[in-house]
């Protein structure tokens, strides 16, 4: 089964660039299907990445953020080994975590 | 979160679209359904924002007062040939800046996304967003208490938001 998150966390110099891949549909609600019915709206509303307490970035989104949303960004403080967590929740209540270790 | 109803005949399926468009906690499609005036007035300023439906509200409910400022870069291509990935990074060189929003002009809801950035994390994301039609994608930046934006024009050859 395929990964629904990715996540990669690579130090480089006092900077550490996290890029996050969610897979998931993030439907509008607005696509209608073969047979012309609409595809019900389902995404992702929220995202949290965090290394150990530390909140790392924060998103707020809506269905206007294209299919299997992609994250970037960079922090600072992190040593190798760190573990950088990515938590998301959708419309729908469901969520799905999962961690990596910056390297 | 409720079990999902079966499937209705096909008179019915905009009714259930608009039905789970509001279970989704989709306030515009609520407003659309005719809820009252004074429900959204009771919303935080933030969830104003995100139901906005128009460009000039969605701004205004992010801060009455915002500063045009080329610290906020934009990176965006001239053209996107598929408006369904448009790709996006927006950077900030404004002192404290805490929030990161991306704002599509003609999009049905134009802020598209919300990045809060704690300290120790730098002013910069990068993402995809669907963009309905040519114009303006504006950033918003929020920092040290003052609200900021700047906004780039961006061509669409195919509109992202079906």
């Amino acid at each position: 089964m395929t990964q629904a998150i990715r996540i990669r966390a690579r130090l480089s110099g006092e900077l550490t660039e996290v890029r996050v891949l969610m897979l998931h549909p993030m439907e509008t609600g607005l696509r209608k299907d073969a047979e012309g019915a609409f595809v019900p709206a389902h995404y992702i509303t929220t995202v949290q990445v965090s290394t150990g307490p530390r909140t790392l970035l924060q998103a707020r989104m809506t269905l206007a953020v294209s299919q299997d949303p992609l994250l970037s960004f960079r922090f600072r403080g992190a040593k190798p080994g760190d573990p950088v967590a990515v938590r998301w929740l959708d419309n729908r209540g469901r969520q799905q975590q999962a961690q990596t270790l910056v390297v | 979160m409720t079990p999902k109803p079966p499937k209705p005949p096909a008179p019915h399926r905009r009714r259930e679209c608009l039905a789970q468009l509001a279970q989704g906690g989709l306030w515009a499609a609520l407003l659309t359904c005719g809820l009252p005036r004074a429900a959204s007035a009771a919303a935080d300023p933030l969830e104003l924002a995100f139901d906005a439906t128009s460009l000039d509200r969605a701004l205004q409910a992010m801060g009455e007062h915002q500063i045009l400022s080329r610290d906020i870069v934009i990176t965006l291509p001239d053209v996107a040939e598929d408006g369904a990935f448009v790709a996006i990074s927006v950077g900030s060189a404004l002192p404290g800046t805490s929030e990161i929003s991306i704002v599509v002009e003609h999009n049905p809801n134009p802020l598209v996304v919300q990045f809060t950035l704690p300290e120790g994390t730098e002013p910069f994301v990068a993402t995809r967003v669907k963009v309905a039609a040519s114009g303006r994608v504006y950033a918003v930046v929020q920092a040290d208490g003052k609200v900021y934006a700047n906004y780039r024009e961006l061509q669409v050859q195919r509109g992202g938001c079906a």
